[in-house]
């Protein structure tokens, strides 16, 4: 089952202020796939995903959403369509795992409308499908960082979005729970043909979990397309400014990203793996 | 849920009928249930009761219920636990309001105090407001608790350089600035209860909003909440409860801050409920408060502004060494 939900950025600027940080970019987020934007500190990427995800207006240019225009549509109705999980996101302090995920239904939900039946399936599904039923009655901040980025999921979830951004999930989680919540976002997207858009700092992780990989620099979109087609060493000079070779990830075959600086130039001295 | 709902109703009901019950004037029980359903002309009992004490505890449930929701509305806007309603300089703006109506045109009655402390409140917060939405991101909390400090700062040296230079106006000032709930007239009462009124109905109407504000301002944006209409809703109905409360008892601070704390203890996080109870236990306290007032000194008696904080103080410690050691 694959969403035919369209995303679609047209010649967006987007500026902090008077700053700008995105320089007229077109991305046509591919339905039911999973598209990773990557690009150097300050490249513009999670600004680029702020737009998609309406929270941040562009100076100039636009982003659709089925064909309407993203920023002139109600946000209730966009969030019903979209979910959003900004970089480290705060709980407030001695809320339970249930709790938080139940929020996630706030564009469900009016103002004095009273918790239904809808809701509580909606949750019960969100905690299953990021095997998080066990936490429900635990307080987020006992929780792991790999738990925690799972019982946000589970919250954007039970906001029953088809389309998935998030920004940078990863970060500070060590590499089994990196792996453990990219698979999570992976499952989502074979099993109910979610649409995941997601900034990440890994290359060789994007590689690995993109069907369709972005590469900015300086607030523009220098490549896009499978993996295997856009990332080379090339492609990482230009975004990253870094000498590098690339070769294949020898569990997946993927491009993996292989950095060669200034030291092993002047002939630095490693320990080896030894390959007998 | 109900076991709280009607544990809480019972703790209010008991503060009413100790504050129509208890005073420097001993009058019995049955006496008082008599003023109240069939008065007799001329008794002094009943007099007292319908003339004094039944005013004074409508104001004490009208006041305290509005204190305790501004203070759970600003708590919950500036995702701040030690944010009260004074914070947005509402409480300074009336003050300073109020003493310009008695230093510059010589007011002297607690009902004509009553509009240039609404005046006070609604300039300030709207100084406030609009000053916390210039620049980049609008209005943020770290930038509204910054700019309302800086008002509460300007108008309390206003106030300081005013009653240096007018000891005449200084006495009657500070009977109004302890906060009290004696000898306001029914006048002020009818005066102020629409804006009550419509101040609760809005607050329940933002429970929701304070959730989604409460993951933050991206993640409520991603959840759909207009974040920028979502915190005008919040302040505007801060500024009708505690602009109410204010002109009505004076600059109270305590109950706006303890009141949400012990909410919270009681029923979690849910805005809709923190906001419900602390409409039931503002009057509480800001009633024991005044009870309290009456019987220490008796037959004098101590303003329910002052005893308010030294009653409320040492539960409200307590509280948080508790919910602290749950959290631990």
């Amino acid at each position: 089952m694959t969403d035919e939900t369209r995303l679609v950025a047209h010649g967006v600027h987007l500026a902090y202020d008077q700053r700008r940080v995105v320089h007229g970019v077109d991305l046509a987020v591919p339905a039911g796939q999973v598209t990773v934007i990557v690009g150097a500190n300050g490249c513009g990427k999670s600004t680029l995903l702020r737009a998609l995800g309406r929270i941040l207006r562009p100076v100039e240019g636009r982003v659709e959403l089925d064909g309407r225009d993203l920023h002139r549509m109600r946000p209730r109705e966009v969030a019903s369509v979209l979910g959003l999980l900004p970089q480290q996101p705060v709980a407030p302090e001695g809320i339970s795992v249930g709790d938080l995920v139940g929020r996630g239904r706030h564009p469900h939900q009016g103002a004095f409308r009273r918790w239904s039946a809808a809701d509580a399936d909606a949750v019960a599904r969100a905690l299953a499908l990021t095997d998080t039923q066990d936490l429900v009655g635990r307080r987020v901040e006992e929780l792991s960082g790999g738990q925690r980025q799972r019982v946000w999921v589970a919250m954007m979830l039970a906001q029953d979005p088809r389309i998935l951004l998030l920004d940078e999930p990863t970060t500070y989680l060590d590499i089994a729970h990196q792996v453990d919540v990219l698979d999570l976002l992976a499952d989502l997207n074979q099993q109910r043909g979610t649409t995941v858009v997601m900034v990440l700092h890994d290359l060789n992780l994007a590689a690995r979990y993109a069907d369709h990989l972005v590469v900015m620099a300086a607030g523009r979109l220098v490549r896009e397309g499978a993996p295997a087609d856009v990332l080379d060493a090339e492609c990482v000079r230009e975004a990253f400014g870094l000498l590098a070779r690339v070769v294949a990830d020898p569990v997946t075959g993927c491009p993996m990203v292989v950095p060669e600086g200034a030291r092993e130039r002047r002939g630095a001295t490693y320990s080896k793996v030894s390959l007998t | 849920m109900v076991g709280w709902a009607s544990a809480l109703l019972a703790l209010l009901l008991l503060a009413v009928v100790a504050s129509l019950a208890l005073g420097a004037r001993e009058i019995a029980l049955g006496q008082v249930w008599a003023a109240l359903v069939d008065p007799v002309a001329g008794d002094n009992d009943h007099l007292v009761v319908r003339d004094l004490r039944v005013p004074r505890t409508l104001v004490g449930l009208v006041g305290g219920a509005a204190l305790g929701v501004a203070g759970a509305l600003m708590q919950g806007v500036t995702r701040n636990p030690i944010a009260d309603p004074g914070l947005l300089g509402i409480n300074s703006g009336a003050s300073l309001a109020v003493l310009g109506a008695i230093s510059l045109l010589g007011v002297t009655s607690v009902v004509g105090y009553l509009w240039f402390a609404f005046a006070g409140a609604a300039l300030a917060a709207v100084v406030v407001y609009g000053a916390a939405s210039l620049g980049l991101e609008g209005v943020t909390p770290v930038k509204l608790a910054l700019v309302g400090a800086a008002v509460t700062a300007t108008s309390t040296s206003v106030i300081t350089v005013v009653l240096l230079a007018d000891t005449q106006a200084l006495d009657d000032y500070r009977f109004w600035q302890v906060g009290s709930l004696a000898n306001r007239p029914l006048d002020v009462l009818t005066a102020v209860a629409p804006f009550v009124v419509v101040g609760l109905v809005l607050a329940l109407a933002a429970g929701r909003v304070l959730d989604a504000l409460a993951l933050g301002d991206d993640v409520a944006r991603g959840l759909g909440q207009d974040v920028v209409r979502g915190r005008l809703l919040v302040v505007l109905a801060v500024v009708l409860l505690c602009g109410s409360a204010v002109s009505m008892v004076g600059p109270i601070a305590f109950v706006g801050l303890a009141v949400p704390h012990l909410a919270r203890a009681v029923v979690g996080l849910d805005h809709r409920r923190i906001v419900a109870v602390s409409a039931l236990l503002g009057p509480v306290l800001l009633l024991g408060a005044d009870v309290a007032g009456r019987l220490v000194v008796r037959p004098g008696e101590l303003e329910a502004g002052l005893v308010v904080a030294l009653v409320g103080a040492p539960v409200l410690l307590l509280v948080v060494r508790r919910s602290q050691a749950v959290a631990a």
